[in-house]
């Protein structure tokens, strides 16, 4: 089928039984989430054998720290997602909830089990695996309460508030000494353990993150593809004309902080017990915008964009913090980090592997993309 | 009373930083809409680059390099032109081509530019503090800064200077706006940017100005930042940033009138808060925060500012 270029008319009338179809049809597709639905899968595939495989292949235990690091990473990238690619609301303090989570279950076992009624904490153990929750159950109360001021007005005074939360939590991690130990932050948090076996080694701890992240992962991709998720993206999209369909926007939106928040403050619960010491130093507003970078480095509202962007930054990074000249500027590595904003923003704001519905939506002039899947979808219906 | 009169001063004299860095804000929202967080770090570079030029020498990437060597207020005025074209850039690198997606891609952008700067500023300038001349006209010869006393507070000559060179930069800035043609031209853009631009007028020009004087203003304020607290560093612009923000919207964004007393409120608040809350001082960075979530509670569109209809 030759193409000619069209305007924006007859673009909006599709002819014949197979264009109704295809009109349908990219949308619902993008609205589950990615417009490659089984790319995606195959690439999901491969990575979960590469994260499973990997640990027994490398010898040093400084690539199961990475790999650690890059899975506590994606969970937090993939929740971030569901806020700013999903729901299309910017945070910026998205650290917090991590903070909270990390602090929630840090005063659980230190102040109030250990130091206030001195029990022995192995007898405690079952408690870590149910603060996973608990601690997401906190955070995401936090995502609430934050968000309800923030309904009112317009998205990006969002943006602030969110990032004015995330200092408010840090300074108060900071100040309040009675309960966080201020600066000098709570150790002594218990590794995981199961009826009396404990996660202790670097691979074990792996496997644990790695459960954690899967079961993360699987959870926020049957919640984008449920209805809620789909009002999720409606309200990305437009809306007022979400609202107008009968969705109501506020709940949606706490909803989807209240989700976001959920998975970082479980992840925090795993860095508190997986590094056995917290302190306000990991939760620098730097850290929330190493998440964003993530998550628009892979692709925003794509589920596989978060896990990608993980991957690719949290290695480069590793990798390249043996070379000399890195060393000696570390601030080589904010440099890169604003320039890849800037850059991908301008130049492919869709990230490395973004769904073209995000493509459509960030960028209203180009139509291009938006006719090729059309065509696609119309050759399959013909 | 005393301590009262003396945080007041203090109030007042951060009041007017934050003031001539919520101008760029509030005029830069006002016609595009746009946070453009890389107003913090313009204002670093203000404070950075006055030093520059004040100095005999100053180290840069590690290496001794001679400067000018100018008295204060030539170098405020260098680095005001100097900021004020890097703000031009900036909008039209990082934010121009994105003039017309989603607000989320210009925003992420702007922390990218952000981001960029700080890190940039200390790749040139290192991590450390960066100490700022003395100004001879408000130094006395021991060092100390000149000051008079009424009453028992004491006030220094360069905290009326820096509320005299606020207050007149935001007259003449309000002179501009409202008798200049350019300043019609922005309340035009503000109101309507493709109706303007159907007027004939140039709604690219008009962007690229308001970022250089709002740059130039954040600049100023830098350089009046620096003298206050004899010293730079790359961190240094992120807070004030911020509170310009959070002063710009609490004045009404888009209102340089209300950008002026946001400023000024948002100082005088943060100064008593932090002397008579308790544990004020430890909590001070959180008060504006909270101010923020106040405001955006009960008056979304500010004290000055008139309602704006919610967009999504």
């Amino acid at each position: 089928m030759a193409r000619t270029p069209k305007d924006n008319q007859t673009d909006a009338q599709p002819s014949g039984s197979g264009g109704y179809r295809a009109k349908l049809n990219p949308i619902a597709s993008a609205m589950t989430g990615g417009g490659s639905t089984r790319s995606t899968r195959i690439l999901l595939a491969v990575l979960l054998a590469f994260a499973v495989i990997l640990p027994f292949l490398v010898g040093s235990n400084r690539w199961i720290t990475l790999m650690t690091v890059v899975v506590i990473y994606v969970v937090l990238a993939s929740g971030l997602n569901i806020v700013v690619g999903f729901t299309g609301l910017l945070d910026l303090g998205y650290v917090a909830f991590y903070a909270i989570g990390a602090y929630y279950t840090a005063i659980i076992f230190n102040n109030v089990l250990k130091v206030k009624y001195g029990v022995d904490l192995d007898a405690f153990w079952w408690l870590t695996w149910i603060n996973f929750v608990v601690g997401g159950l906190v955070a995401a109360l936090a995502g609430v309460l934050i968000g309800y001021p923030t309904l009112r007005v317009r998205g990006d005074y969002l943006a602030i508030m969110t990032l004015g939360f995330g200092e408010i939590i840090r300074i108060l991690a900071l100040n309040w000494v009675g309960l966080t130990r201020g600066p000098s932050g709570i150790s002594g948090i218990p590794q995981p353990a199961i009826l009396g076996y404990h996660f202790t080694t670097q691979k074990s701890l792996y496997f644990v993150g790695l459960a954690l992240a899967l079961l993360s992962l699987w959870a926020i991709s049957r919640i984008v593809r449920s209805r809620i998720g789909r009002a999720w993206t409606a309200i990305r999209e437009d809306e007022v004309a979400a609202e107008a369909m009968g969705i109501h926007t506020s709940r949606y939106k706490l909803l989807s902080y209240a989700t976001g928040a959920f998975f970082a403050g479980a992840m925090g619960v795993f860095f508190g017990h997986y590094l056995n010491y917290i302190s306000p130093s990991s939760f620098m507003l730097m850290e929330s915008f190493l998440i964003l970078s993530l998550v628009v480095l892979g692709g925003m509202g794509n589920l596989a964009g978060p896990v990608l962007g993980a991957i690719v930054w949290m290695g480069l990074q590793e990798w390249l913090r043996d070379v000399p000249f890195i060393q000696l500027h570390p601030e080589t590595r904010g440099i890169a980090m604003g320039l890849v904003l800037v850059l991908l923003m301008v130049f492919r704001p869709q990230g490395l592997l973004g769904s073209m519905r995000v493509k459509l939506e960030m960028r209203p002039g180009s139509k291009d993309e938006a006719e090729r899947e059309r065509e696609v979808w119309s050759d399959a219906g013909s | 009373m005393s301590q009262l009169a003396q945080q007041l001063v203090n109030g007042l004299m951060i009041g007017c930083l934050y003031a001539l860095i919520a101008v760029g804000y509030t005029m830069v929202y006002g016609i595009i809409e746009l946070i453009n967080f890389a107003f913090g770090e313009l204002f670093m570079f203000g404070a950075f680059i006055t030093i520059m030029m004040m100095s005999p020498d100053i180290s840069l990437f590690g290496q001794t390099v001679g400067m000018p060597h100018l008295n204060f207020f030539l170098a405020i005025i260098i680095a005001m032109v100097v900021v004020g074209i890097m703000g031009v850039v900036i909008e039209r690198l990082a934010y121009r081509p994105l003039r017309n997606a989603p607000r989320l891609a210009a925003l992420i952008s702007a922390i990218g530019v952000s981001i960029l700067l700080q890190n940039v500023a200390q790749a040139i300038f290192g991590s450390q503090q960066v100490p700022f001349p003395d100004i001879p006209l408000f130094t006395t010869a021991l060092g100390a800064p000149k000051a008079f006393s009424v009453g028992s507070v004491e006030i220094t000559y360069f905290q009326v200077f820096v509320v005299v060179v606020t207050v007149t930069a935001m007259l003449l800035l309000n002179l501009f706006v409202q008798r200049t043609r350019m300043g019609r031209a922005m309340r035009a853009s503000a109101q309507d940017k493709s109706t303007s631009a159907l007027m004939g007028v140039n709604v690219n020009k008009v962007i690229a100005v308001t970022f250089l004087i709002g740059s130039a203003m954040g600049a100023l304020a830098g350089g009046l930042y620096g003298g206050v607290y004899h010293s730079a560093w790359p961190l240094m612009g992120f807070n004030p940033g911020l509170k310009a923000f959070i002063a710009a919207v609490l004045g009404g964004i888009g209102n340089i009138p209300g950008a002026f007393l946001g400023g000024l409120l948002l100082g005088v608040i943060e100064a008593l808060g932090s002397a008579y809350l308790p544990l004020g001082s430890q909590y001070r960075d959180a008060i504006a925060f909270v101010i923020l979530i106040l405001i955006l509670s009960f008056r979304p569109s500010g004290l000055l500012g008139s309602t704006v209809s919610q967009k999504a």
